[in-house]
């Protein structure tokens, strides 16, 4: 590992290792992609069947942050989020910054594992404490991004296409069930209930702020734009599908779905051969869930180490992985509390997420000659 | 973090004790020159080889001149000496004389005109002489001169060049390596006629003294990887060689992993096959087995048949041997799963019939598949180590024993006993992973005795996150899978055919990239 330096003179071992344009968009739709497993349901009870305008509403607005990111990777190619955010504003607002990113993630990492803890206690194995699976899926995480993000990116390029062909099976095997009656009539309750489901929805999508973590790894410089377009596309669109799928069967009972592609892929009944394809949902979330806990714990622990200036990331993987463990479980009592929590929340969030790389970006404006002399 | 721990001990205890025998055997083998004298030589060379049955010591006149012999009874050609060396120096000189122009010694001038061996080299170093005799050259000393010559003669059984019983084919060169190193890295030459190819000895084993050879190719080789497989053949410290195993142990990029990370052959074809992509083979003596590195996980879906028959046939085998593949690591894992968490997920006939033939057995699903995964392997242990003819027997009984009587006494249900068989037949697809292949099993299997689908599918993640981690000589393990090379899928899981492949693999980093001139698709000229 060759030695990179900071502004302030700290070396960082970590940040030797690159990853390629094509991994990086993996990553980060990966990162999204078991939001967009569940959201459809909280998005159709949000914005009703006009949720599908939500979502690209909801994309333009990631959109718009995703270049926020690119556009700040550009003017510091070397420096993450939370180093620049202390170039820009100086120590004090720049580390509270940085802890605003990683309250988020950490939050975000959490839900995801209890998510995931949910999904197989209630519909596999109603007998084991959630403990176990949280446990189990955040050590798979830890070994991964122990041995480094390229590790996590290399294992995501085997398994998001595994998972990508699994949703898009389950969406090809319904396809008979849908009815696109349930989509119309278009913009029933006018303009405001489409507006009411985009932070939400923003929310579940802008998680593709980790690349301002991830972009000084990326392996060449000036691709961050065409990162943020084709991963922006990509979750749009996978977005779109699931939610327009989930619609398109269940209609008016969308809202009261907890997994709404599980309960979905439990549909399907191929000439009464391939049915119960649960299972495969299940190596989906796994496979998926992994990744996105990982990436999402990487930003985490990374952020951590260059708000304390440490040399080495690694160590602080055991104490995250055990305050991760511990917030997926004491967080939340049931599911109810779960989804009204999310729903309370989520526009908050989203504000923070979308805010902070514009805001950056709007200061850097202004201080955009100073940034440069601390730069390299 | 462990892994780290483990290291450092083994650092701390081993260390200091193996530095001690090296300096202890470095001061012993100080540089000693031959002297003049004839007889102090050979007093030298009796005290350092002992009174071993096998040394032989002769004492020849050369006219007026002392000639000494030395060689190992065993190990030498014979009839060869007796005829080119003893003869020559004992009669020819007579007639032609043992002129030495004064220059440069009665040997130099015996090596030019007299001794009729092929390879004579000459060399004052006394231990380097005695190193000769050990590898059944012979050593020839002439009174009144401090240099010695050896002839290189060796003479001993060796098997013959026969079919290798590891990998056999049905079409493709039928000839294997054997245990002599000369006749190894003659079989290689014989393949790939180009003067870039390079055969470089090395000397490991601080006791048994085993040549290594490294071969590759210049010019398509990676350099760093030559230079980084050399290094870590230097750094090696050990008693002795007598197997390529020991090497492929000892070179290992992740020593803690059951993957293998350093492939082994016994094919020549399948040798220069990869030389000529750009990998460093290594040749060890004593054994048919030849390493190559770096070695992938996608080289255990291939063979070198894919390569001489047909690209469909070949990509319809590599998918075969992939689904293979997971059949042999999941199946049990699965049957676990299904039967003893979540049945459901059967369709109802299947269920049934599943449900009957597990009627009346005392054993749980995993217990079952554990035990009968037990026999199997023992079975096929002892059918490895057994005479043949007893080997047979073994088998027969065993199949009778534990595939008809087992079940018809309720100790294990049918359905136990396909799948068992069934995935101990799919291991035997993966020759070269069969390890890793029964290990993963086993892990799968218990995992999702604890946990269902959920444990294989976790026992799924943390291999996957292990096995691209791991590195063979610094390439990933799953290239070009993870990290993706697009132009290097050509050669995966399908075969494209050979007109296609017009680049070696990218992913070695050659420093010669193209394979093939810019060649049409073969049929007939468009003009015709």
């Amino acid at each position: 590992m060759t030695k990179l330096v900071s502004p302030r003179g700290v070396e960082y071992l970590y940040s030797a290792e690159k990853i390629s344009g094509r991994q990086g968009v993996y990553l980060l739709i990966t990162t999204v992609l078991p939001g967009l497993l569940f959201s459809p349901a909280i998005i159709y009870g949000l914005s009703d069947r006009s949720g599908w305008l939500t979502v690209l509403l909801a994309a333009a607005l990631v959109l718009i942050q995703g270049l926020a990111v690119a556009r700040l990777g550009e003017k510091y190619p070397r420096l993450t989020l939370v180093q620049y955010s202390q170039v820009l504003v100086g120590k004090m607002l720049g580390t509270a910054a940085g802890m605003v990113l990683i309250l988020v993630f950490l939050y975000y990492a959490a839900l995801l594992t209890r998510k995931q803890a949910n999904l197989l206690t209630t519909m596999f194995m109603p007998n084991t404490p959630p403990i176990i699976f949280s446990i189990s899926i955040l050590l798979v995480s830890a070994y991964a991004i122990r041995n480094g993000l390229e590790v996590l990116a290399r294992a995501n390029e085997l398994t998001l296409p595994i998972v990508l062909s699994f949703l898009f099976f389950v969406i090809f095997a319904i396809a008979p069930e849908m009815k696109w009656e349930h989509l119309t009539p278009v913009l029933e309750d006018g303009f405001m209930t489409v507006l009411k489901g985009v932070p939400t929805t923003a929310y579940f999508l802008a998680f593709i702020l980790a690349l301002s973590m991830l972009a000084p790894q990326l392996n060449k410089a000036g691709q961050l734009k065409g990162v943020v377009y084709r991963t922006v596309i990509a979750i749009c669109f996978l977005q779109l599908v699931t939610f327009l799928s989930v619609t398109a069967v269940f209609g008016p009972r969308s809202d009261r779905l907890v997994f709404p592609v599980f309960v979905l892929a439990r549909q399907i009944n191929i000439a009464d051969l391939i049915e119960r394809v649960e299972p495969f949902i299940m190596l989906m979330w796994i496979l998926s869930g992994f990744v996105s806990i990982g990436v999402l714990y990487y930003c985490v622990i990374l952020a951590l180490a260059q708000i304390f200036n440490l040399v080495d990331y690694r160590f602080l993987v055991l104490p995250t992985g055990v305050l991760l463990t511990s917030l997926s479980i004491t967080m939340w009592e049931g599911s109810g509390q779960f989804l009204e929590q999310l729903i309370l929340w989520s526009p908050y969030l989203a504000v923070m997420l979308v805010g902070l790389p514009l805001l950056l970006l709007a200061i850097s404006f202004f201080r955009s000659g100073e940034g440069k002399t601390l730069e390299d | 973090m462990s892994q780290v721990l483990i290291k450092k001990l083994f650092r701390l205890l081993g260390g200091g004790h193996q530095r001690s025998i090296l300096s202890n055997q470095q001061a012993s083998g100080e540089k000693l020159k031959l002297s003049k004298d004839l007889m102090a030589n050979l007093s030298t060379f009796r005290e350092t080889l002992g009174n071993s049955m096998d040394v032989e010591i002769r004492l020849l006149a050369m006219g007026q001149t002392q000639v000494g012999l030395i060689y190992l009874e065993g190990i030498v050609d014979r009839t060869a000496l007796r005829e080119n060396v003893i003869r020559a120096l004992m009669v020819d000189t007579h007639t032609t004389g043992t002129h030495s122009d004064g220059k440069s010694g009665i040997a130099h001038s015996l090596k030019e005109k007299i001794i009729s061996v092929c390879c004579v080299k000459e060399s004052k170093d006394f231990k380097k002489l005695v190193h000769a005799v050990l590898s059944g050259f012979s050593v020839v000393l002439v009174d009144g001169d401090d240099t010695g010559l050896i002839l290189k003669l060796p003479g001993y059984e060796s098997r013959t060049i026969t079919e290798p019983l590891t990998e056999q084919v049905v079409r493709g060169p039928r000839e294997g390596f054997v245990e002599s190193i000369s006749t190894n890295v003659s079989l290689i030459r014989r393949k790939i006629r180009s003067p870039d190819i390079r055969f470089e000895r090395m000397v490991i084993g601080r006791v048994t003294r085993t040549d290594v050879c490294i071969v590759f190719i210049k010019g398509i080789v990676n350099p760093d990887l030559v230079e980084e497989v050399k290094k870590r053949l230097r750094r090696i410290e050990i008693d002795g060689v007598l197997e390529s195993g020991y090497l492929e142990e000892l070179i290992k990029d992740s020593p803690y992993s059951f993957f293998p990370t350093v492939g082994n052959t016994e094919k020549p074809d399948k040798a220069a096959a990869q030389l000529l992509e750009g990998r460093i083979v290594i040749i060890t003596d004593g054994t048919p087995f030849v390493l190559s590195v770096p070695y992938l996980f996608i080289e255990s879906l291939h063979t070198s048949e894919d390569y001489y028959s047909s690209y469909y046939s070949a990509s319809f085998f590599r998918i075969l041997r992939f689904v293979f593949f997971i059949i042999t690591t999941s199946l049990p894992a699965l049957y676990v799963a299904i039967s003893s968490f979540n049945p459901e997920v059967l369709p109802v006939k299947l269920l049934l019939t599943l449900k009957e033939s597990r009627e009346g057995v005392f054993l749980p699903a995993i217990g079952e598949v554990l035990l009968m995964g037990f026999v199997f392997e023992a079975l096929r242990e002892a059918g490895v180590r057994l005479p043949r003819n007893v080997g047979q027997a073994v088998s027969i009984v065993g199949a009778l024993v534990i595939g008809q009587a087992a079940v018809t006494a309720g100790l294990v249900s049918a359905v136990t006993v396909i799948i068992t068989a069934l995935t101990g037949i799919a291991a035997f697809v993966l020759p070269s992973q069969a390890e890793a292949l029964l290990f993963q099993r086993i892990i799968y299997t218990l995992l999702s005795g604890f946990l269902g689908f959920y444990g294989l599918f976790l026992g799924y993640a943390f291999m996957l996150v292990h096995t691209v981690n791991l590195r063979s000589l610094g390439v990933p393990y799953l290239s070009p899978v993870a990290p993706l090379t697009k132009g290097d899928m050509k050669d995966t899981l399908v075969r494209t055919p050979w007109w296609k492949m017009r680049a070696r693999p990218e992913f070695l980093h050659g420093s010669n990239i193209q394979r093939q001139g810019k060649m049409p698709a073969p049929g007939p000229d468009e003009d015709n």
